[in-house]
């Protein structure tokens, strides 16, 4: 589903001092797979995201998705491709003047889906997080966890085969986070591909996937199964 | 079936509302300019009706030496020269008849003379819509045909009220340009301020999905319905003035520059206002986009 070759991103190159984030990196994540890019804060991880869903170029090496080597692809197809990827970033971008529902089809409106079937699609991607109950709520009154939940909402509401989540527990406490990681566990076993990018190795021996060790933006080593 | 449409409204009307009052100066702008280019449309409209009325009086008359031996050859020359609609030829008879009227009662001291000493002349009415050049080039030719001892034609009156007209056009269209390149400086500033206020959606819409153009979309549809309200509303100012200013102006017209019907916008030029309106508008948040 994802493959990585050789791929080096450097950013800033001829402005200023360049800052390396990956460095030869060279990996695979199977389709219906689940895999963890561990590691610390700068290690590359979500650089490596970015490099899929084609926000990044790769300064060096190719990025292959679904078969289709991304860096090659004219805006069109990078559209076309973001359209079947789901992403939870790191920051969040949840858009603060609309409600819990306006936020999870936000998706769905601007790749337009008939009116009708957002409906459903939004209130199944709420159960899913378990925020069906408040679809009318403000972004305001959402605590980190319903923010976090949220943002897995939108990224699940157009079932994408591919999910890409950046720390997508964030701060949250060991309940808060377990639930989500259920949800992507549920995500996952109903046959998406699913990435999860974490510094926390909780999260990783959580989740019980394939993880991939970045340091300073190298693969430094994987393990079959976290913490196995 | 999918369609980007609804999303492409929505995103257009919040990016309207993210720039209401720079939106409100450029709707007042395109207004201002649409209304300064239809008065001056509208002022050329009347300025060539009354040019027109008047220069349909003119006559050049050709004072001839003699009687031309070959008429009809004569007259075959002056029907090859362009810009004439239409002649008469006076013979010394009926020249001296018109006198006669003419004088009236003085006119019994014209029995007295020996002879009828008046020359046989032509009385020319120029194509009224020749301009002020076209005319002296044809008083020239004129002047060249055989036979022909002078020639009389209009005063400078002509030269003047062209130049008169092409002064008045000028200012108008120049304040219109002038205020629609403000408009469109301030349709820019409205589309580049949503694009800013809205540039956090933009760039997850980006992420999720939207091609470039569906994200610049709305700013351009934002400019263009800035554009065509304001076209809209000065069309409408226009027409709506027609009434009252016929009422009011009317005999003034009529009887100070002798302009029986005034012209007002016709449905091709206010089509053409408003469509130029949109335009304006298109271009400016074409430019104010670029951001986004």
């Amino acid at each position: 589903m994802v493959e990585f070759h050789h791929v080096s991103k450097v950013y800033g190159r001829g402005r200023g001092r360049p800052v390396p984030a990956l460095a030869g990196v060279t990996f695979a994540v199977r389709q219906d797979e689940m895999v963890c890019l561990f590691g610390p804060s700068g290690a590359g991880k979500t650089t490596a995201l970015r490099l899929v869903y084609r926000q990044e170029l790769p300064t060096e090496g190719e990025v292959v998705v679904a078969g289709e080597a991304v860096s090659r692809f004219g805006p069109r197809a990078v559209a076309h491709l973001r359209r079947r990827i789901g992403i939870v970033f790191q920051d969040g971008r949840l858009l603060p003047d609309r409600t819990v529902a306006g936020n999870v089809a936000f998706p769905l409106r601007v790749q337009g889906t008939p009116r009708d079937e957002i409906g459903e699609r939004v209130l199944e991607a709420l159960r899913s997080v378990g925020l069906h109950r408040r679809p009318n709520a403000r972004l305001a009154e959402l605590s980190a966890e319903g923010r976090q939940r949220l943002a897995l909402a939108r990224a699940l509401v157009a079932e994408p085969p591919l999910l890409l989540a950046d720390e997508p527990t964030g701060s949250l406490d060991g309940a808060a986070a377990g639930e989500i990681l259920e949800v992507l566990r549920g995500v996952h076993a109903r046959g998406a591909t699913v990435i999860v990018a974490t510094h926390q190795r909780a999260v990783a021996e959580r989740l019980q996937c394939r993880t991939l060790r970045l340091t300073g933006g190298r693969l430094e080593g994987e393990t079959a199964r976290a913490g196995g | 079936m999918r369609s980007a449409v609804p999303f492409l409204v929505e995103a257009t009307l919040r990016d309207l509302r993210r720039s209401r009052a720079a939106g409100w100066g450029a709707f007042l702008l395109v207004f201002l300019a649409v209304l300064a280019v239809g008065s001056a449309l509208i002022l050329e409209a009347n300025l060539a009706r009354i040019v027109t009325g008047w220069r349909e009086q003119v006559r050049v008359v050709l004072y001839l030496d003699a009687e031309p031996a070959q008429r009809e050859e004569w007259l075959a020359g002056l029907r090859a020269i362009g810009g004439v609609r239409e002649w008469r030829w006076i013979s010394p008879d009926e020249a001296m008849e018109e006198l006669h009227a003419y004088l009236g009662g003085d006119g019994a001291l014209l029995a007295r003379l020996p002879s009828n000493p008046l020359p046989a002349s032509v009385e020319i009415a120029p194509d009224p819509v020749l301009p002020a050049a076209g005319l002296r080039a044809l008083i020239r030719a004129l002047d060249a045909l055989p036979g022909v001892e002078e020639v009389r034609g209009p005063g400078q009156w002509v030269e003047w009220t062209e130049a008169g007209r092409r002064v008045l056009i000028g200012l108008g269209l120049g304040l219109g340009g002038l205020l629609a390149l403000v408009a469109l400086l301030a349709v820019t500033t409205a589309s580049a301020l949503a694009g800013a206020a809205g540039r956090e959606e933009a760039t997850l819409a980006r992420l999720v999905g939207a091609t470039g153009a569906t994200v610049r979309l709305p700013l351009i549809l934002g400019g263009v319905i800035h554009g065509a309200l304001g076209a809209l509303a000065a069309v409408g100012l226009l027409v709506l003035a027609e009434p009252p200013l016929l009422r009011h102006l009317g005999p003034a017209l009529r009887e100070g520059l002798g302009l029986e019907t005034p012209a007002f916008l016709g449905w091709r030029e206010a089509l053409a206002l408003v469509l130029g309106g949109c335009g304006l508008g298109a271009f400016g948040g074409l430019l104010g986009g670029r951001t986004r």
